[in-house]
């Protein structure tokens, strides 16, 4: 037995010692916040379509960090998914609900939110070469698209070259079978930056592309913006054409103000001026035939419909917002376009704000309106269940998508 | 199998009585540095904060904006925690080397007597191999210990409102090496353990390779290290190889680095139990 004495201490000291810390590591790990969606106004069952992903930190400890998603109206922290899940997991909610669901489908796939757009039936791919090979060449001008079928799981795939401009990136797809609209930021023959619109048709694909309109041109604008589009099905596409502001002591231009806004008809290929509010600042959204024109004022939105015959505006009414800014700040992570925080989606306007309670902490905080009644179905935040008790952490939302199906 | 077992705990045991002394030694360095660490890195900052409070007559919160709040990753961030762990890792890695060259040191050699035991073979191999395991889980283990003990010193000498409160296992999970290096996560010390034993298992081939054919040997074991480094990377380069960085999901690539590196420990177990039965001469 002694001549196995060192051999046992050693090997007791090394098991007896993990086992302790896996122990310990159990007993100290602080469990994780509950979080809870506060209802100032209405029923929180209007936040069903709402996914996001969001991160809680502790604003003393930056070991104290851990990432959730909210999804069917609930919570679930991402720490307590296996590795492997964990690997695959894309921060991005749509991409990851596509990975979830068609695996096969979005393999060799780019997983931005600007390279999908989904019907019921349909989920349309659109990508440049050089989103999935990460080579920004000069003369990326090949686009893939593929059609996936969701019932059947068939995949039509296409190769198309894009003419008029280089150095593609797609900004956003439009699709009503069988025809899919194109917009892309990319680089002229001066390499000047502007905006173009490419027709597919599904029925008689086409090897290559030429653009149906250059905006910037069309729009007699240098800088022009894009309305978020959240469902990629509607048929009017809202432009805001800026007017740059003053510039900076290196010459960046450091503010802009609105110029004008125009939808474009994806079926005629024609642009429609919106005509600007005398007062307040205007906002335009749009969903399937629908352009939703409202008038900004800060504390209330007048909402009115945008009459495409005529070109007149039928007033629908006034909603009083929660804050005099929610839903109108930027977000920006998608700098290209406006409308980041407010969405429309099913006769909804939902408006977002990364807001501050009087006591500083940061939360999340949406408003429903229902463009019908053009009352508010819900208003409220995201905040820690123990908020009493817990002081020193933040809730944070990293990105949210509204899901139109 | 009772016969078996018992001839290869002897083997270890052996081994084991062999190593304890260097062992011992890291232990006992590993201790002593990081005793130190626990005690001057938090006495300097209590040394520092006292000094700018007199010197600037400012309030403890005007000093803690100053300079910020004390955490335990100041202390495993510093050089007395980091230089141990090091020069644990770089202890072990030369001893992989003498365990098996030390048997062919002097004149009578001691592989002799070892290859000529009614033993087979790779229990020879198995045996340094344990040893080499159990010496650095004994490092980990003291490690764990000190840190424990470390932790609770730290907070008896920093005053508390000056403390950031991040526990003990939230200042190693945010550590680069401790949580790699300790069962922190368990994901990246699997990797980490993987990766290393696979790494062993590819070294003693290599030496056993150079021990089987000399100088030629040395150049088939270099060239055999070389071509396993890059089969284990192989899938991490997959996506750069295709021009499509989404091809494959990060588990496949995860999966395939698994068995990739499985075949390579297998393989270097049967080319090493090969070597030791065959080609080796006394």
């Amino acid at each position: 037995m002694t001549k196995y004495s060192k051999l046992i201490s050693f090997v007791l000291l090394c098991v007896l010692t993990l086992s302790a810390f896996g122990i310990y590591q159990i007993q100290t790990s602080a469990t994780l916040p509950e979080i809870e969606v506060v209802t100032e106004e209405g029923n929180a069952d209007e936040l069903d379509a709402l996914y996001f992903i969001g991160n809680i930190y502790s604003t003393q400890s930056s070991g104290r960090s851990s990432t959730f998603e909210f999804k069917d109206g609930g919570f679930s922290y991402l720490n307590n998914r296996s590795v492997f899940r964990h690997l695959d997991y894309v921060y991005n909610p749509v991409a990851n609900r596509y990975v979830s669901d068609y695996r096969s489908f979005m393999r060799g796939k780019a997983r931005n939110i600007s390279n999908f757009t989904e019907t019921d039936d349909e989920i349309v791919y659109t990508a440049m070469a050089s989103d999935v090979n990460w080579r920004r060449m000069y003369d990326d001008n090949m686009l893939d698209i593929s059609l996936f079928d969701k019932d059947s799981e068939e995949e039509q795939s296409y190769e198309v070259r894009l003419e008029g401009a280089s150095y593609h990136g797609i900004v956003a797809s439009y699709y009503h079978a069988p025809e899919l609209t194109i917009v892309t930021q990319a680089a002229d023959e001066q390499m000047r930056n502007g905006w173009y619109i490419y027709t597919f048709n599904f029925d008689e694909p086409e090897d290559t592309l030429s653009p149906e309109v250059n905006v910037g041109q069309a729009l007699d604008s240098s800088s022009v913006q894009i309305s978020f589009s959240p469902t990629g099905t509607e048929r009017y596409i809202p432009f805001k054409s800026l007017q740059p502001g003053a510039e900076d002591e290196y010459g960046e231009i450091t503010d802009y103000t609105t110029d004008a806004f125009h939808v474009y008809d994806i079926q005629t290929g024609d642009f429609q001026e919106i005509p600007l509010f005398e007062e307040g600042e205007t906002l335009v959204l749009s969903e399937d035939e629908q352009v939703v024109v409202g008038q900004d004022l800060g504390e209330t939105i007048n909402w009115h419909v945008w009459n495409v015959t005529d070109e007149s505006l039928n007033e629908l009414g006034s909603t009083d917002m929660i804050t005099p800014s929610i839903g109108r700040l930027p977000v920006y992570y998608y700098n290209h376009s406006f409308n980041q925080g407010l969405q429309l989606v099913n006769g909804h306007v939902y408006a977002y704000e990364d807001h501050y309670s009087e006591d500083g902490y940061g939360r999340p905080m949406f408003q429903v309106i229902d463009l019908d009644s053009v009352s508010t179905d819900f208003s409220g935040y995201f905040e820690l269940e123990d908020r009493e008790n817990d002081r020193s952490t933040e809730i944070m939302l990293f990105d949210f998508m509204i899901n139109p199906l | 199998m009772k016969q078996y077992m018992k001839s290869l705990l002897n083997l270890t045991a052996f081994e084991l009585d062999r190593i304890s002394k260097f062992l011992y030694t890291l232990l006992g360095v590993t201790l002593l540095l990081n005793l130190i660490g626990y005690i001057y890195t938090p006495m300097r900052y209590v040394g520092r904060m006292n000094e700018y409070m007199q010197t600037e007559l400012v309030t403890a919160q005007q000093a803690i904006e100053r300079f910020g709040s004390f955490s335990f990753y100041d202390v495993t961030s510093a050089l007395w925690l980091l230089a141990p762990v090091t020069l644990g890792i770089s202890g072990l890695l030369l001893y992989s080397l003498f365990i098996w060259y030390r048997e062919w040191m002097g004149k009578n050699t001691f592989a002799y007597r070892l290859l000529m035991l009614p033993v087979p073979r790779m229990q020879i191999f198995y045996s340094k191999l344990f040893v080499i395991y159990i010496a650095i889980f004994s490092l980990i283990a003291v490690q764990i210990i000190s840190l424990t003990i470390g932790f609770q010193i730290v907070s008896a000498i920093v005053p508390d409102d000056w403390l950031s409160g991040m526990t003990l296992v939230q200042a190693l999970n945010i550590h680069p090496l401790f949580t790699v290096i300790l069962p922190v996560s368990s994901f990246y010390f699997l990797s980490a353990n993987g990766i290393g034993l696979t790494f062993m298992l590819v070294l003693f081939t290599v030496i056993l390779l150079e021990r089987s054919y000399s100088f030629k040997g040395l150049g088939i074991g270099i060239a055999y290290g070389v071509i396993t480094v890059l089969i284990a990377v192989f899938p991490a380069f997959l996506p750069n190889l295709v021009q499509n960085y989404y091809l494959f999901y990060d588990s496949e690539i995860m999966a395939l680095i698994i068995v990739l590196m499985t075949v390579i420990g297998v393989t270097s177990l049967l080319i090493s139990r090969h070597l030791l039965n065959k080609k080796i001469t006394i």
